[in-house]
């Protein structure tokens, strides 16, 4: 299974009378695109707007970013089982345009006003001090507005918003379709030499019951009660998974993050240099038992070591601490079965990075690799333009919170109320240094 | 936590929860096994009668072990079935 990755950079972003590509440069008809999503009675307006990096520019109502692709021969489409059937992904050629993001703003009436199934949002500034900690503030950004009808379900705002969101994306990778790119990468599991270490990447990937979208959809049905999956990970590069677009809170995971999962890419690239890739085991944890939980970390470690795994790297998602007892007892149960583990997670800590870091720990959780704390607070300096919210308007992060104003200087307690803020995958690149 | 600071201040804790294990790494002395996190007294999926019979049972279970002494963080299971789902 081989995938052809083509980039087709956008270093400039025009509104124009045409929508193409060409030598770097996107130009968009409003128009045009917008008239896509008009089609949805659900939505009252829509609206198209660009941010660039290191402009004074704030976004808020952000809940989900996507990267434009297209496939240009294999199986199936991009965002399989939601543009199109849901036959296997990962093979043959993918366009896309890179260093751009197709970003949507939503506004709509919450019918779940709290707890862990409501609506949430994050802000995105594009300079500043949190421009260094998402790694959204260094791509141009399309932010597609969009306002929905009252009295509209939490699912079907979902729905509106993905759709809405993926037609745009969509249609901007379509002007690449007969262009030559840039450059092309190729990503596959070949053969290696048997000598080299046998790697599986497991992500404990929290999904939750009962909700209008569990979290993570895996060709666009969300994942509800099921036991670890296991992918080739060229299917994430063409959108086999996609996250619930009413949530846009940086403790979450992003469409974008999973088509760009930087622990899969750089495995993929490490294939037959310094280890043998065997692949991604998907495995939803957040059990709402400890048998749940034992059950699940037992299957994930016996389906690892029936594939002939020799190390394993562990990542999860979401700052639940009930979904991270899940991923200490999976690693718990590979290393009992001789299978060596290195587990990559943010910290809680609080804001002075003195309280416990993690919430629950097992002796065989030996080397952890720490992306940061999410805790901290952060400081955001006044803009002089925001995306996403009329003049005069306030915005909200959570159902429920107080308003803000969007124009003026905001404190923050957490890095999850910044977009991509918190780092699951091991993509920032901030660091740190002992003194 | 709480369980251990109350504790601390002479009142004898049980900590009914379904993440035992957690319980134990906290410190907490007495510690019942209750059924599912978000509701950790009960199955409100079950039918009423069940539903009540097991948060009977771990309610008696969590009042005689109150009666025990414990000399470290020890769990108790209510009889009522393992998994529960």
């Amino acid at each position: 299974m081989k995938l052809e990755l083509a980039e087709f950079p956008v270093r400039e972003v025009r509104f124009s009378k045409n929508t193409g590509h060409s030598n770097g440069i996107l130009e968009i008809d409003k128009d045009e695109l917008l008239a896509l999503v008009r089609q949805d009675s659900k939505i009252i307006s829509a609206d198209l707007d660009v941010a660039f990096p290191s402009e004074s520019t704030r976004i808020v109502n952000v809940r989900d970013i996507v990267e434009p692709r297209i496939k240009v021969s294999g199986s199936g489409c991009v965002f399989p089982g939601l543009l199109g059937p849901p036959e296997t992904v990962g093979q043959g050629r993918t366009h896309r345009l890179i260093g751009f993001t197709v970003m949507a703003s939503a506004d709509y009436t919450p019918t779940v006003m709290g707890g862990t199934a409501a609506q949430n949002s994050a802000i995105l500034d594009m300079w500043g001090p949190a421009a260094a900690i998402s790694p959204f503030a260094s791509t141009i950004n399309l932010v597609l507005v969009l306002k929905l009808i009252d009295s509209i379900s939490e699912w079907e705002a979902h729905t509106v918003i993905q759709t809405a969101e993926l037609k745009i994306a969509n249609r901007l990778a379509e002007t690449t379709r007969d262009k030559t790119p840039d450059k092309i990468e190729a990503f596959e599991l070949g053969e290696v030499d048997s000598s080299l270490p046998k790697v599986i990447y497991i992500i404990g990937c929290v999904t939750i019951l009962n909700e209008p979208h569990s979290l993570v959809a895996y060709y666009g049905l969300p994942i509800q009660e099921s036991l670890p999956l296991y992918m080739h990970p060229n299917e994430f590069l063409d959108g086999a998974l996609t996250t619930d677009a009413r949530r846009g809170n940086g403790g979450w995971t992003y469409t974008w993050d999973w088509q760009n999962q930087p622990m899969i890419l750089k495995l993929l690239r490490e294939h037959g240099d310094r280890l043998n890739f065997l692949g991604v085991i998907l495995q939803r944890t957040r059990f709402l038992t400890e048998f749940g939980k034992q059950v699940s970390a037992t299957a994930t470690s016996q389906l690892a070591k029936l594939l002939g795994t020799e190390a394993a790297i562990i990542t999860r998602i979401n700052l639940s601490g009930n979904n991270f007892v899940d991923t200490m007892f999976t690693l718990q149960a590979c290393e009992k079965k001789g299978i060596k583990t290195v587990l990559m997670t943010p910290e809680w800590g609080g804001t002075g990075g003195t309280d416990l870091p993690l919430v629950y720990y097992v002796p065989e959780a030996s080397a952890i690799v720490s992306s940061g704390s999410f805790e901290r607070e952060i400081k955001l300096p006044p803009p002089t333009k925001v995306i996403g919210v009329e003049k005069g308007q306030m915005a909200r992060l959570y159902v429920g919170d107080p308003p803000f104003d969007p124009w003026s200087e905001l404190t923050r307690d957490g890095w999850r109320d910044i977009l991509g803020g918190i780092d699951w995958f091991g993509s920032m690149h901030l660091t740190c240094k002992e003194h | 936590m709480i369980a251990k600071e109350i504790e601390r201040a002479g009142i004898p804790v049980v900590l009914i929860t379904a993440m035992t294990m957690l319980g134990k790494q906290i410190g907490a002395n007495r510690i019942v096994a209750g059924t599912k996190i978000p509701h950790p007294c009960g199955d409100p999926t079950l039918p009423e009668e069940a539903d009540r019979a097991i948060r009977r049972e771990i309610v008696k279970t969590a009042l005689s072990v109150l009666q025990q002494k414990v000399s470290q963080p020890t769990i108790f299971i209510p009889d009522i079935m393992y998994a529960l789902g």
